[in-house]
């Protein structure tokens, strides 16, 4: 499936901004699933330097530095992407516990890059409440896909979705206590669940289809990003993405901007000021399926072949 | 100490398990015997005298906090020569194997793969810093520049690393003050031993650094990055900062624009080249690491990776110092310099593994136990605790093994400690243990340690306290010379070619704007003491005339409009008691005063290192001593004046230095500036009070302005007590010869805008200063005689407000000129995050 995300941030200073050092990470990333057939990042005003590198993760970052006075900043990534569709249902695979096992070894947990996200970060602490939580999904002997699938579930009903109640620091626990938040703080539940039980867990950013109504061209500007989870299940299955804020396992419609042990690794803006007061801001994201290559219409934002960076 | 008193089998240095004392140390014990105990005493004293006006010259303390008193022994740790040279190798191949793993970690993370660390110890770890990954350090630098060792001899002779200090330690300006005291009271001890001198490895320092920086700039500059006059260390900041002649800064005086670090100077924009920072790694920089640091520089790291800086260590460097770690070095050695380790940790174990969780707790009482990524931790010692907290502590330790280090509990060694018994007249050498830090240094191809260092002597405070603050016992370490390794030593060090020139010329803008502000606050302080000190002695005496009760009544009109004292005291009685004790809450608690001493204070440390002793002593004596007096004063008019009078004396005082004592630099420039436009700004206003009075006061307002401006016994002298008020105003607006005269003021700041940098300045109110003191100059003082007294006034007030408004404009402009880039940036809270919920 081929995807047109745009993806506008607009923030507005109430007091003039002499110098902005922003941090970026929007740019999707090519993955083996996912290719990357147009991305472009505008940047209002337009910045005196931009660098880009790659992080320890993989994630691709920019660094925009402003210098002259401004007023207000406004980023764009406009991308096309195509997307395979996974198995929706893959196999059972195997015990959870085998999982943990490997990831104990006494001392030495194998393989080493998954072993990065067994361990408690900044976000995704391990708390003894996520973890009792997790565990009514694992009980001794389970397939990790029936967990996991048993987990996603589980988080989807019992925790309301509720925007502007949680920040984008607040605690696992302060989520259990809220019993609601948003797809960041469901992704958070997960991971500290999972990481409590000793099983590798990552955070993943990104993007899901507007899924139109029938008859609807799309609500382009009404939606934002996204956020999910990646786990751990073995070298046979690997890594299986799940969206607990919609019960599904990820499937042809979800687009990665990048990966990291929780949002703090991910932040898709974090930027320092001077100046600037107060600020007001304005996202609008608009992800559509766009015509495959064949049949491409006028209307594509994007034109493949014109990459940035 | 419990842990001490059990130590019966540790180390002596001095002294063999015979009872003999050892060879290297004989010439020492030998001169000290030779001294006499009252001699010894004096020289104890004369030492403790001269590091206590040093750590008051420049270590300072938040307010109310005390500061902690570092000591000197006057009895050095003397190590010989063959001794050295083993300790010297085995800290130099353990700072080369730290820093191959910190590459790795930082980069293919081989070892992880290869399984010689445990994941856990780099992925959980606080300390590994990721967007340090794959940031390659600029001009040839290590990961880790800068290495200290703190080291203990253990009971079989051999020294043994107890902690690892990686991230920006203290130690070189505390062994090169030690040096230096020493030398001055003790001289009688280096002339019967070859000691290894110190200088040499500063040298080093300054041409490696140097080296370093040359990669960027044929002539580097280099900042020394302090948090500033609070922290700890302040005082070796500032010494290193003058030893290695490099500029000491703060996050306020560093801006990055488009890819490179500059310091804020007078002269604009000066690029930086390296960085010595002794700030966090974490702190460096608020965008990519912890983002409540105001420390550091927002950006830097991004600098970093760009390759357009050098920053030393590298901010990730402290993850090498994690204790855990420690029991990994001897295969982590054997892999990746194919040797063994020579100077090993103290037998340390990481709790995550089985077999290191068994050989603890089957001696769980020989062990002290931390957890594993704090780096200044509070130690668990099982032996020292309760059964109940022991056993506590035994369910933490198996509810997460991995999350502890254990350390077998070691004795230290005992070195001599000199104390005095002055009634019996005896000098006792008392043994008391001791902790070594060492700090090394890359110097271009390997490490070298300093030939010396610090030993603290342990008493009171664990000996797992590893960090090494100002307060304690220290000692200076000798190295005994081995004439050839000195010469190589020397040798090895280029001779340093950059010069520092530049550092004299250029000034932080931040500190000429503190500089600006002080003399503004000193003069307002000034003027405010002079105003008190007019009123108390109004109130002292018995009957008030009611001339008195008028002058009374104006001054207090004058401080309440400066906001000295509460507008509602300017309508009591001047010689009822609310009057009088309301000034006296006034002088001693009020707002103003407050603001003026908090201020001066703040700007005093701000400015430290620009201000000779004498002019920070004195400063430091108006905002201390001076200002507590008012608060313990009876109240009583009398007692008040004398504080006033102290206060006005010290200022006194400090504008005499400043005059005397100063470089008339560019900072000198922006004192004087503050002083003049602050002062200018005061007598207009003063004398605008008085004039915009009934005529019939204007000869008893015009006293008081001549009174305060200690102008009275001049005026009476000129005018032989014939009051003339024509005469008087001139003698307060237009004498040019009259040091607190309005046209005086104008004239030197004329003075101080035709420097260069005033002047490229371009400062629109220049004209119309030079107008003013045209104007002042001309000015026909007439109002003696009535028919021209009106118009006279009329027009003197204009010129006065034209002035004022002038000298506003001015402060306005130097500010906006000079200091608007002083502002420090502040995280904008640009991080965002909203969600979606399909609507299925």
């Amino acid at each position: 499936m081929r995807y047109a995300v745009r993806h506008e941030t607009h923030y507005r200073y109430s007091a003039p901004v002499d110098l902005g050092l922003h941090m970026i990470r929007l740019m999707p990333v090519d993955l083996a699933r996912q290719q990357v057939l147009y991305r472009e990042l505008t940047i209002e005003p337009p910045p005196a330097t931009l660098a880009d590198f790659s992080d320890h993760f993989g994630n691709i970052v920019h660094h925009a530095a402003i210098e002259t006075t401004h007023d207000h900043f406004a980023v764009t990534l406009s991308a096309t992407i195509e997307v395979a569709p996974e198995n929706p249902s893959p196999s059972a695979g195997p015990a959870w516990e085998e999982i943990r096992s490997a990831m104990q070894l006494d001392g030495f947990a194998a393989p080493t890059p998954v072993a990065e996200f067994v361990y408690a970060s900044p976000l995704a602490r391990i708390e003894t409440g996520a973890t009792r939580y997790a565990g009514h999904s694992f009980p001794e002997g389970r397939p990790i896909m029936e967990a996991l699938r048993d987990l996603n579930a589980r988080i989807h009903t019992d925790f309301s979705y509720a925007p502007n109640r949680t920040d984008i620091s607040t605690s696992v626990a302060e989520i259990f206590a809220l019993g609601e938040g948003v797809c960041q703080d469901f992704a958070h539940v997960m991971i500290a669940g999972l990481r409590g039980l000793g099983l590798p867990a990552r955070y993943v950013s990104g993007y899901i289809r507007t899924r139109p109504a029938e008859g609807d061209a799309g609500r382009v500007g009404a939606d934002a990003s996204h956020a999910w989870v990646s786990a751990w299940c073995g070298a046979e299955l690997g890594w299986i993405e799940l969206d607990p804020t919609n019960n599904l396992i990820v499937s042809g419609e979800h687009i990665v901007i990048g990966y990291g042990r929780d949002f703090s690794d991910v932040t898709p803006l974090r930027g320092v000021i001077l100046g600037g007061g107060s600020h007001s801001l304005s996202v609008a994201v608009g992800v559509t399926e766009v015509a495959s290559p064949t049949e491409q219409s006028n209307e594509d934002p994007s034109s493949p072949g014109n990459e940035a960076h | 100490m419990k842990e001490i008193e059990d130590l019966v089998s540790s180390f002596d240095e001095m002294v063999t398990g015979e009872g003999s004392i050892r060879p290297h140390w004989r010439m020492l014990t030998q001169t000290v015997w030779g001294i006499s105990p009252q001699k010894l005493a004096e020289k104890q004293m004369r030492a403790a005298t001269q590091i206590a006006g040093a750590d008051e010259l420049i270590a300072l303390h938040e307010p109310g906090a005390t500061a902690a008193t570092r000591a000197l022994d006057l009895l050095p740790l003397i190590l010989p020569e063959p001794e050295w040279q083993n300790l010297k190798c085995g800290l130099a191949q353990r700072a080369r194997l730290l820093n191959a793993i910190l590459a790795d970690l930082y980069g293919p993370q081989d070892l992880l793969k290869e399984g010689l660390i445990p994941p856990r110890l780099v992925f959980e770890n606080p300390a590994f810093l990721r967007p340090l990954c794959y940031v390659e350090p600029v001009g040839g630098a290590p990961q880790l520049y800068f290495y200290a060792a703190d080291l203990i001899r253990l009971p079989d002779g051999e020294w043994r690393v107890f902690s690892d200090r990686t991230q920006a330690e203290a130690g070189v300006g505390y062994a090169l003050h030690n040096r230096n005291m020493l030398a001055r009271v003790f001289p009688e001890a280096f002339r019967s031993t070859e000691v290894r001198r110190l200088e040499p490895f500063v040298e080093l320092w300054q041409h490696s650094i140097r080296a370093i920086g040359a990669a960027l700039s044929p002539q580097p500059r280099i900042a020394l990055l302090t948090p500033g006059p609070y922290n700890d260390a302040y005082f070796e900041h500032v010494l290193l900062a003058r030893e290695l002649g490099i500029t000491l800064v703060q996050s306020a005086d560093l801006t990055i624009r488009g890819d490179r670090v500059f310091l804020k100077t007078l002269q604009g924009l000066v690029a930086i080249d390296v960085i010595y920072r002794r700030i966090d790694g974490d702190y460096c920089d608020s965008l990519e690491l912890r983002e409540e640091s105001e420390l550091g520089v927002p950006g830097l790291i991004g600098v970093a990776r760009r390759g357009q800086v050098a920053i030393l260590n590298m901010p990730g460097a402290a993850l090498i110092g994690t204790p855990g770690l420690a029991g990994f070095l001897p295969p982590l050695c054997r892999r990746l310099l194919g040797e063994e380790l020579r100077l090993p940790a103290v037998t340390t174990w990481w709790c995550g593994q089985e077999h290191a969780l068994r050989e603890v707790l089957a001696a769980f009482d020989k062990f002290a136990f931390q957890p594993v990524f704090d780096l200044d931790p509070v130690l668990i010692e099982p032996s020292l605790l309760s059964a109940q907290e022991r056993a506590a502590f035994q369910k933490r330790l198996l509810a997460d093994p991995g999350n502890f280090v254990a350390r077998e509990k070691m004795a230290p060694s005992q070195a001599p400690c000199l104390s005095v018994d002055l009634e019996r007249t005896k000098t006792i050498l008392a043994p008391q243990p001791i902790v070594l830090r060492v700090p090394c240094l890359w110097d271009g191809g390997d490490w070298s340690p300093l030939p010396g260092g610090v030993a603290r002597v342990v008493s009171g405070q664990s000996i797992y306290a590893s960090a090494l603050r100002p307060g304690g016992v220290t000692k200076d370490v000798w190295v005994l010379a081995g004439d050839e390794h000195q010469a190589a030593m020397i040798a090895n060090a280029a001779p340093t070619t950059a010069s520092t020139e530049w550092e004299e010329t250029v000034l932080r803008s931040r500190t000429a704007d503190d500089l600006y502000w002080l003399g503004r606050y000193v003069e307002r302080l000034d003027a405010g003491m002079r105003q008190f000190k007019a009123v108390f002695r109004r109130l002292v005496g018995g009957g008030m005339s009611p001339r008195d009760r008028a002058e009374l009544g104006r001054l207090a009109q004058a401080l309440a409009q400066t906001g000295w004292i509460p507008r509602t005291l300017v309508s009591a009685a001047p010689d009822g008691s609310m009057f009088g004790d309301g000034l006296a809450d006034a002088a001693t608690d009020g707002t103003t005063l407050r603001n003026c001493v908090d201020s001066i204070r703040r700007l005093t440390v701000a400015v430290r290192d620009q201000l000779s002793f004498d002019l920070w002593h004195t400063l430091h004596r108006i905002t201390g001593r001076s200002f507590a007096r008012f608060g313990t004063s009876r109240r009583g008019a009398d007692v008040l004046i004398e504080a006033v009078d102290r206060t006005v004396n010290d200022i006194a005082a400090f504008a005499g230095l400043a005059s005397e004592n100063m470089i008339r630099g560019a900072g000198w420039r922006f004192l004087d500036l503050g002083r003049r436009l602050e002062r200018g700004i005061d007598v207009a206003g003063m004398t605008r009070g008085v004039m915009t009075g009934p005529a019939t006061q204007f000869e008893a307002g015009l006293h008081l302005v001549l009174e305060l401006g200690d102008a009275s016994s001049a005026y009476l002298l000129r005018y032989r007590f014939e009051p003339h008020l024509s005469r008087a105003l001139e003698l307060v607006i237009a004498d040019r010869t009259n040091p607190r005269s309005l046209i005086f003021q104008l004239r030197r700041i004329e003075q101080l805008l035709q420097t260069q940098e005033m002047i490229s300045a371009e400062l629109p109110a220049l004209p119309t200063l030079q107008q003013a003191i045209v104007a002042i100059g001309a000015f026909a003082f007439e109002i003696s005689q009535p028919e021209r007294a009106e118009e006279t006034i009329l027009s003197l007030l204009a010129l006065l407000d034209t002035t004022t408004d002038l000298l506003a404009a001015l402060s306005e402009g130097i500010t906006r000129r000079f200091f608007s880039h002083v502002a420090s940036t502040r995280l904008s809270g640009i991080m965002h995050r909203r969600s979606q919920k399909r609507n299925a």
